[in-house]
């Protein structure tokens, strides 16, 4: 139990010693001053206790659990992803588009992948060609297709929402080992 | 003497420029709206341009109507128009030069804020064909900036986005394309320092396409992360009913664990005198007091707008003698208190959701059953303690 404290205590003192002033004094982006400030402790916790919530409906009506099905997990991720969405309330551009799309966004990736990778096989283009696009294009468009939401977007609007991204998916980790950590001692307590 | 008919702009400019320059100061702000509408509608008519209209009436001619129209014929014309010598005439001219830049730079929010940066950190190199250039451009920086104003917000009206009013540094290229690369360059330099604090072990990479790919990599891998973690929460699906509720708590309770010690001490030596119907209130003070704080911690942090004044009044009585009066503090306060008190809803419900829940009821505190003694222990024991009743 009181490992159990100290690695929540670790875990939120990370946060807190990652400097909030200085995350905050950097958003002082003109075009977005009122982004969620991702590394506050208090966003956290908030993200927490939302994301226990949900997580409890899900796992309420996955509890008689179905033997074939083995899709929980992509269930808890999307209900992740869709509770830090909700979180982010709706500032950004890419928690805007994972609560606009309930459909599984993962689901239709891999059907896209594959008909991307079928295509490209019959495209016949001479490997000289295909340099016409830079280098640093090619990285954007695979860091657009990376983001939800920001397949069409300008480059350094690109890098804005890439930054929030980045920042809320550092806390999702955070919170979601948390509560891993939280659980899992929980079933080893209980158990013993 | 000048003859309009085969002048250019150019020229008549300058003649125009010279004759300004023998006029007063005074009438510079004036003038230079007028001349500024004359050259609009020199630019458009182009040729029976007398001369002697350049002592035309300080009020412009129509100046609405033309004004649109011509702000379109300025644009075509203003890439030659050279700085003229005059102050007075110069910002119109800065104007009109930074003109074809802003119908390119569209900032949007918050352009007032990058003019005044820009206006600060840069100065405008007018360009060299006059040789004056120089004196016009220290002279003219307050009054660039009044001009501009005006300039910029009659523009505003016409042209709905907000322009940055960007200037060139002293030895680079006024040309507005260049200007208009250079902000957008700077623009995304300033996004990716702030990707290369945020992504670890960045900092010795220069350049756009080594960060790009540091930046992939890390989304990568933290969508990996979450993938992983949330295989891992849904294999400990079974047990998460009753652990959500316990250990939910404790994770919030280190962060009540002062107060619950603090208040423990204090009400108990406050409660050592009380007959035994106070000694029940003690138990039902101890217990709903930490569900009190820690609700209260967990209130602040979920941002419940609850009305701080009666967690104030609760904590105030703790240092009263008045332990009778203690219970009945919290039942009129806030309801949310009285949440923990019907032992009905510890069983398995987790409490949170309770304080979410904007209903609240009517508190029962004579049902409230005689827990264990506060003993101190700040951990979900408590809890669950409670909850087993």
């Amino acid at each position: 139990m009181s490992s159990l404290q100290s690695n929540v205590d670790s875990t939120n003192s990370e946060t807190l010693q990652r400097s909030n002033p200085k995350k905050r004094r950097k958003i002082g982006h003109t075009n977005s001053p009122t982004l969620v400030p991702w590394r506050s402790d208090t966003q956290q916790r908030i993200y927490s206790s939302k994301l226990a919530d949900a997580l409890r409906h899900v796992l309420r009506r996955n509890h008689p659990p179905p033997p074939v099905k083995s899709n929980t997990g992509r269930e808890v991720r999307e209900t992740a992803d869709r509770v830090l969405a909700a979180t982010a309330k709706g500032r950004t551009r890419w928690s805007r588009a994972i609560l606009a799309s309930p459909l599984n966004r993962w689901k239709l990736r891999r059907m896209h992948k594959k008909v991307h990778k079928a295509a490209t096989g019959l495209g016949k283009r001479p490997p000289e060609t295909r340099r016409r696009l830079p280098v640093v294009q090619k990285k954007a468009r695979l860091l657009s297709r990376l983001v939800p939401g920001c397949r069409k977007l300008s480059f350094p609007n690109l890098l804005e929402e890439a930054t929030d991204y980045i920042s809320a998916l550092e806390m999702q980790v955070r919170a979601m080992t948390a509560l891993t950590e939280l659980l899992a001692g929980g079933t080893s307590q209980a158990a013993a | 003497m000048l003859h309009c008919v085969n002048m250019t702009v150019l020229e008549r400019q300058q003649a125009r420029s010279r004759k300004c320059h023998q006029q007063d100061q005074d009438q510079d702000q004036d003038y230079q709206r007028s001349s500024l509408f004359d050259v609009f509608s020199s630019s458009i008519t182009m040729d029976g341009y007398d001369d002697s209209s350049l002592h035309m009436p300080i009020m412009p001619p129509p100046a609405p109507a033309p004004a649109p129209s011509s702000s379109s014929a300025l644009s075509r014309t203003t890439t030659s128009i050279t700085p003229r010598v005059a102050t007075s005439l110069a910002s119109p001219t800065l104007g009109k030069k930074r003109k074809p830049l802003t119908q390119k730079v569209v900032a949007g929010g918050g352009g007032a804020e990058q003019q005044s940066e820009n206006k600060k950190d840069k100065k405008v190199k007018v360009s060299g064909e006059e040789d004056s250039s120089k004196i016009t451009e220290q002279t003219n920086k307050e009054e660039v900036a009044s001009a501009e104003n005006s300039k910029g917000s009659s523009e505003a009206q016409n042209h709905k986005p907000d322009y940055i009013h960007v200037r060139a540094r002293r030895g680079q290229a006024t040309d507005s394309h260049s200007l208009a690369e250079r902000v957008r360059r700077e623009k995304i330099s300033e996004r990716m320092k702030y990707l290369q604090d945020l992504v670890p072990g960045c900092n010795k990479i220069t350049g756009k396409a080594g960060m790009l790919d540091e930046i992939i990599n890390y989304v990568q891998s933290l969508q990996r992360q979450v993938e992983f973690l949330s295989m891992k929460l849904a294999a400990v699906n079974p047990r998460l009913d009753l652990n959500i509720d316990d250990l939910f708590a404790k994770e919030v309770f280190p962060a009540c664990a002062p107060n619950f010690q603090s208040i423990g001490m204090a009400s108990s030596s406050d409660m050592s005198n009380n007959p035994a119907a106070a000694a029940a209130a003690y138990l039902d003070f101890n217990s709903v007091q930490q569900l009190v704080s820690c609700s209260n911690g967990l209130i602040n942090n979920i941002g419940m707008s609850m009305n701080p004044s009666p967690d104030m009044g609760l904590r105030k009585t703790i240092a009263t003698p008045h332990s009778v009066s203690l219970p009945e503090t919290f039942l009129d306060s806030s309801s949310c208190f009285t949440q923990a008190l019907p032992p009905s809803i510890w069983e398995g419900e987790f409490q949170i959701q309770n304080l979410y829940n904007v209903a609240f009821d009517q508190p029962r505190a004579s049902s409230f059953p005689p827990s264990h003694p506060f003993t101190g222990l700040v951990e979900a024991s408590n809890l669950k303690m409670e909850m087993e009743m």
